[in-house]
């Protein structure tokens, strides 16, 4: 066992009736770094973070997490999770069960109480502290379920769709609470949102109907240096992107679905330095317009080119 | 099965804090204390000197055999081991309920990922029996204390004659219970809300209880045979009052325990949750 991943399945396999949702799945998840991992639905991210928090038993195969079976007692509060569908108990307030979780995690009750209020306050939950779980929104929930995953001092935090159902602005918070504990713990996240996993993730897996489709660095999928990403306000007609890959700078273009108004344009970095004034210039002269202009081919992209 | 007794300690005692806050033990405390007001407010109604003369005897004595009979009604307050006979006899409806809901609903909303990565599966299992033993058992000292104190007061029973019979009876209703709690952490394995556990163990129970009944008709060895898969069987020998029926009644009912909890634990162990 290689003390430098946090996480490695061999040939793991997850199957319910015929169909598998993990399977044969080999996979080795680095200490300390953030990596997403992503995927069409039904492709096998909640089955298995499932697996490796010992939610569920493999049907085949094995996985280990810190060098131990997710079963192990020694990982018991080194590990913690964002449950996707987990229900809070009726009839208890948020504080409480903060506090109850927190004691089961080997805080005394006196540090249970202060522990569960400090992530209360990290998720902006402090004035709800004494609301029932029915009293309180989807999203206030959410950010509940967030704050037991942030009790204590896990080695590994394991978020299961962390912005699923907040706002914007929640979602900017919940972002920088999981940046801020980026240098402390190997963090694993499971989304649709590939731009927090672009902004929050070092390494991202791939997977496709319970296989591993890549496991790569984010920036080698992401293709930060070679290309610029515009979010048009009108879809590029056949005639404008002739036009554009005349342009002698221009290596490619790629255009997204139509009617998603997006134009990726991959460039040569050699042959000039002010590539995106250029670029802008080209499209005035064309008269598009644009509503956003990124550095880099977006995730976004990357995973509707391989799963249309 | 690895268990580390801080983190039980901690399950049980939120188990027990949650019980008398959740839906489930609010309900199955009124329904426990509404039903045992109305028996008391019959006890007044109730000529139990009349349990204790010799006119009596023939009847008691073919509901009971003739030693349990005695033991009952002779050898000690007629009325407050008409308590415990009710007591002993409603036990399986009330326990059914009280632990029907030991994993079940957490299993149902998914509770148990908050709980499995700071505590070990064998450790929320053993946890959430023990909280439904503790609750049953103070539930029937509290009402069994009750009782003591009814037929002292309105059935001029002695107090210093009933209070051992009190002790002895809340021990035996603590033995005779514990199979039944075994029986809904298996049936709580099983399925994925109390409501279901409750109505699964529940129906299991009158199931057999009629199959046996019928069988009695026609092979009487067969129903005994059958009738073993119940936890009750030891009940004939908890209305004795005797030491060596006490450890018998002990000594099965630990099997009937181990049996039902370790079903239990194969299938909770095993299960995805």
């Amino acid at each position: 066992m290689n003390s430098g991943f946090a996480i490695t399945s061999r040939q793991l396999s997850k199957q319910y009736g015929a169909q598998f949702a993990v399977h044969n799945l080999d996979v080795e998840i680095k200490k300390n770094i953030t990596t997403g991992l992503i995927g069409p639905n039904g492709a096998g991210k909640t089955t298995l973070m499932s697996l490796i928090c010992g939610f569920i038993k493999p049907s085949g195969g094995e996985v280990e997490v810190l060098g131990h079976e997710p079963d192990a007692a020694d990982l018991k509060s080194r590990v913690s999770i964002l449950p996707q569908d987990a229900h809070f108990l009726k009839s208890l307030s948020v504080k409480v069960q903060l506090t109850m979780l927190a004691e089961l995690q080997g805080f005394s009750k006196q540090a249970a109480r202060k522990e569960a209020l400090r992530v209360l306050d990290l998720v902006d939950l402090i004035e709800a502290q004494n609301k029932l779980p029915e009293q309180m929104s989807h999203g206030m929930l959410k950010r509940c379920a967030i704050a037991q995953a942030l009790m204590g001092e896990p080695e590994l935090i394991l978020l299961d769709e962390p912005t699923a159902g907040l706002d914007p602005s929640t979602t900017d918070n919940i972002k920088a609470v999981i940046k801020n504990l980026q240098n402390k713990a190997t963090i694993i996240i499971s989304s649709h949102n590939l731009a927090v996993i672009e902004d929050l993730c070092h390494e991202v897996v791939i997977l496709d109907k319970g296989k591993l489709h890549a496991h790569r660095e984010i920036d080698q999928i992401v293709v930060k240096q070679q290309a610029l990403t515009l979010k048009l306000s009108d879809h590029p007609t056949a005639e404008q992107i002739t036009q554009l890959k005349s342009t002698e700078w221009i290596k490619d273009i790629k255009v997204g679905k139509p009617g998603s108004c997006v134009m990726v344009v991959y460039y040569d970095p050699q042959q000039t330095d002010s590539i995106e004034i250029s670029l802008l210039q080209s499209l005035k002269q064309m008269n598009m317009g644009y509503r956003e202009f990124t550095k880099g081919e977006r995730l976004q992209e990357y995973m509707t080119d391989n799963f249309r | 099965m690895t268990i580390r007794i801080d983190t039980l300690k901690k399950i049980v005692s939120h188990d027990l804090y949650y019980a008398l806050r959740s839906a489930r033990g609010v309900l199955f405390l009124v329904f426990f204390a509404v039903f045992w007001l109305w028996i008391f407010t019959k006890f007044g109604h109730v000529d139990t000197g009349w349990l204790k003369s010799p006119d009596s005897s023939f009847i008691l004595a073919w509901l009971f055999d003739a030693k349990t009979a005695q033991s009952l009604f002779t050898d000690r307050h007629p009325g407050f081991s008409l308590y415990y006979l009710i007591a002993i006899n409603t036990a399986p409806f009330f326990v059914l309920f009280a632990a029907s809901d030991q994993t079940a609903n957490d299993i149902g909303g998914q509770y148990l990922r908050f709980l499995l990565p700071r505590c070990l599966r064998s450790e929320i299992y053993l946890g959430r029996f023990l909280g439904a033993v503790l609750l049953v058992w103070m539930a029937y000292a509290v009402v069994t204390l009750l009782a003591m104190l009814w037929v002292v007061v309105f059935n001029n029973a002695s107090l210093t004659n009933v209070f051992m019979d009190a002790l002895w009876m809340i021990v035996c209703l603590a033995i005779y219970a514990v199979p039944f709690i075994a029986m809904m952490s298996l049936s709580s394995a099983l399925v994925g809300s109390a409501a279901l556990s409750a109505l699964l163990g529940i129906g299991f129970y009158f199931i057999v209880t009629i199959i046996v009944s019928v069988m009695g008709f026609q092979s009487g060895q067969l129903a005994e045979v059958v009738s073993y898969i119940l936890p009750n069987t030891m009940k004939s020998e908890l209305l004795l009052f005797e030491f060596g029926a006490l450890i018998k009644a002990v000594g099965v009912n630990v099997i009937y325990m181990v049996v039902y909890f370790y079903l239990g634990w194969l299938i909770f162990s095993r299960r995805d949750i």
